[in-house]
């Protein structure tokens, strides 16, 4: 690491610089390990993944192999996935239902509420052995918020509602779209690795600055398939619609757009087809009735990609994405993508919002390809210039008064202030300030 | 081998050549107007999606336009995961009849697919599943399933990687 800070950060100099370190340096993949991915609330899963006792899903969550299981009695757990005796993995499924964890290489198991229930030959066992201290070790912290669960791994810290902050008034806007207020993750998951640092991700997830550039080939599609794609002249705006980036607390961001693209709740346009345009108008008139008109048309015709620090993108556009990433390495992560609905959506609208995600969304979308390789050029391009080109620029926006647009970089700097506060110690003053 | 079965397995060998030429027109023509082009994605270490209408697959499209529009990115060189385009070679085998229905054809064949590019060099295998049905005589190709063996994906993936 060169010893230069990790930003530069003086909005009254109009000046914010990120040291490209950041992106490269493999002792600071080391630090945010246990600076970021050991303090924060960390994104688990979703409800509607395991919903009958003895359901169970494995992933790794911040880190480390997890078994997310509902137990016996229904109530969500976040279990450890390993055996307390020399340490296997106890659960090796991807999902499934059962009552026992069962650890093969010695033959402990574990009832699904992760109390050790079996142990061959434990009469070889001194009398101080304690089965009851020996159940399945528990993340420390596991709380959800409107159906979306949260590990964190530091037991000392405030409640997930807390840490959301002004996140939670986003997801609500998400889950507002159910009219239960209950969203699942659909059957089916994405998951590819990408060669570039984890946090170009979380820049480049809710950069609208690049929309134009990097997927031209999308906006003609849209453009062919009769959406309005023309920019306004005069307004700083590089896309058709106004949006806005924002701070929201935490280290948490969102941009927060006029529609332009189409939504399956509930802004119908012509690639859905004929067929389905009384099935979006009927879904934005039960928002009407349930939300009044004012909340609908936020619910219907905004579209959001939030970020929640660390590693959470929850993008409600042309269709809902949860997103989640994990560095494998300085300069490679491994990405995980659901499509997420309401619950009592009917097969017809499904169908409209899988069809809508799978053009812009995922490795094989009309958008995501073109975004990976964009992240992939960037790590190339800085891994081994850091010496000669030390700083990337974010000032976008930085001289404005008041609100800042989706194309700024107001919501890049608050991801990256938050990022250099738990990796330096330091408080920012900046934060406040802009 | 029955004339089917050769006829089967020509038109297969020639949709992997054409990929691997990139005659995407003459590609595009092997299809019929309503071709099913679905990948699956992997929902446990044994199962794949199995509903393409309802759950969330890797690629799903209804008709041959979704193919038309998957062409018209790769050619208008504006989308830079395929500038430049990976070099790709399918080398198709195991080719089956599998059964014949009305005026379809049901067919399976494995893929091993090597591609060199931006990322090095990668081989990947997928299997095939192919519905076929004469049109004007011709036999084209209706529906076809890729099961990509791989459920982490290495980077994004196009027709061409499949
Ligand atoms: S490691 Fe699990 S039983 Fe020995
Ligand atoms: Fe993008």
């Amino acid at each position: 690491m060169n010893k230069q800070p990790y930003i530069i950060d003086n909005p009254a100099e109009n000046d914010f610089r990120l040291n490209r370190q950041a992106l490269v340096d493999p002792d600071v993949l080391t630090l945010e390990k246990s600076c970021i991915f050991d303090t924060c609330w960390v994104y688990a899963g979703h409800d509607s993944e395991v919903t009958k006792p003895g359901d169970f899903v494995t992933r790794t969550v911040a880190g480390r192999p997890v078994i997310m299981a509902r137990d016996s009695n229904s109530e969500m757990r976040l279990f450890l996935n390993t055996c307390r005796h020399r340490g296997a993995k106890v659960c090796r499924e991807r999902s499934g239902n059962t009552k026992r964890f069962y650890c093969f290489y010695h033959g402990w198991s574990y009832d699904n509420d992760g109390a050790l229930a079996a142990v061959p030959g434990d009469d070889a066992y001194p009398d101080s052995f304690d089965r009851s201290e020996l159940g399945l070790t528990e993340a420390p912290r596991f709380e959800q918020y409107q159906g979306f669960w949260f590990a964190c791994f530091d037991p000392s810290v405030p409640d997930l509602e807390t840490y959301l902050a002004g996140a939670k008034e986003y997801i609500d806007l998400v889950v507002d779209q159910s009219p239960s207020g209950t969203m699942e993750i659909i059957t089916g998951v994405q998951e590819y690795d990408v060669e570039a640092n984890w946090k170009l991700l979380v820049e480049n997830s809710f950069d609208d600055y690049h929309l134009h550039s990097t997927h031209s080939t999308w906006l003609e599609y849209m453009k062919d398939a009769g959406v309005n794609i023309r920019v306004p002249n005069g307004k700083g705006l590089v896309l058709p619609k106004r949006g806005i980036g924002r701070n929201l607390g935490n280290g948490h961001a969102v941009i927060d757009n006029l529609n332009f693209r189409g939504r399956p709740v509930a802004t119908w346009i012509s690639i859905y087809g004929e067929d389905a345009k009384p099935i979006v108008e009927s879904a934005k008139a039960e928002l009407v009735e349930r939300l009044g008109e004012e909340r609908a048309e936020r619910v219907a015709n905004t579209n959001r990609n939030l970020f929640v620090f660390p590693n959470l993108m929850i993008n409600d556009g042309s269709s809902v994405t949860v997103r989640t990433f994990w560095p494998a390495a300085a300069d490679r992560m491994e990405v995980t993508a659901w499509a997420v609905g309401p619950v009592e959506e009917s097969p017809e609208m499904r169908k409209v919002r899988l069809d809508a995600f799978l053009t812009f969304y995922g490795p094989g979308g009309f958008a995501t390809p073109d975004d990976v390789e964009a992240l992939m050029q960037v790590q190339q391009g800085i891994a081994e210039t850091v010496s000669e080109v030390p700083w990337s620029v974010m000032t976008r926006g930085i001289a404005k008064e008041g609100e800042q647009l989706n194309s700024d970089e107001l919501h890049l700097r608050t991801f990256w202030r938050r990022w250099n506060e738990l990796m330096t110690g330091a408080e920012n003053s900046a934060q406040a300030s802009e | 081998m029955s004339d089917l079965q050769q006829e089967v397995t020509n038109l297969i060998y020639l949709e992997s050549t054409l990929l691997d030429r990139r005659e995407w027109d003459e590609w595009i023509d092997l299809y019929t107007e309503d071709a099913v082009y679905w990948v699956p994605s992997w929902v446990n270490e044994e199962e794949t999606t199995d509903d393409p209408e309802l759950q969330l697959n890797l690629i799903y499209l209804r008709n041959r336009g979704g193919l038309e529009d998957r062409v018209f990115r790769i050619e208008s060189r504006d989308s830079y995961a395929s500038v430049p385009l990976d070099r790709t070679v399918h080398v198709v085998g195991n080719v089956l009849v599998a059964g014949e229905m009305d005026d379809e054809v049901e067919a399976t064949a494995n893929c091993i697919i090597h591609t060199y590019g931006k990322k090095g060099g990668l081989t990947r295998a997928s299997l095939y599943d192919f519905r076929m049905r004469r049109d004007d005589g011709e036999l084209k190709i209706s529906r076809k399933k890729i099961t990509f063996i791989d459920d982490r994906l290495e980077g994004p993936i196009d027709v061409y990687h499949l």
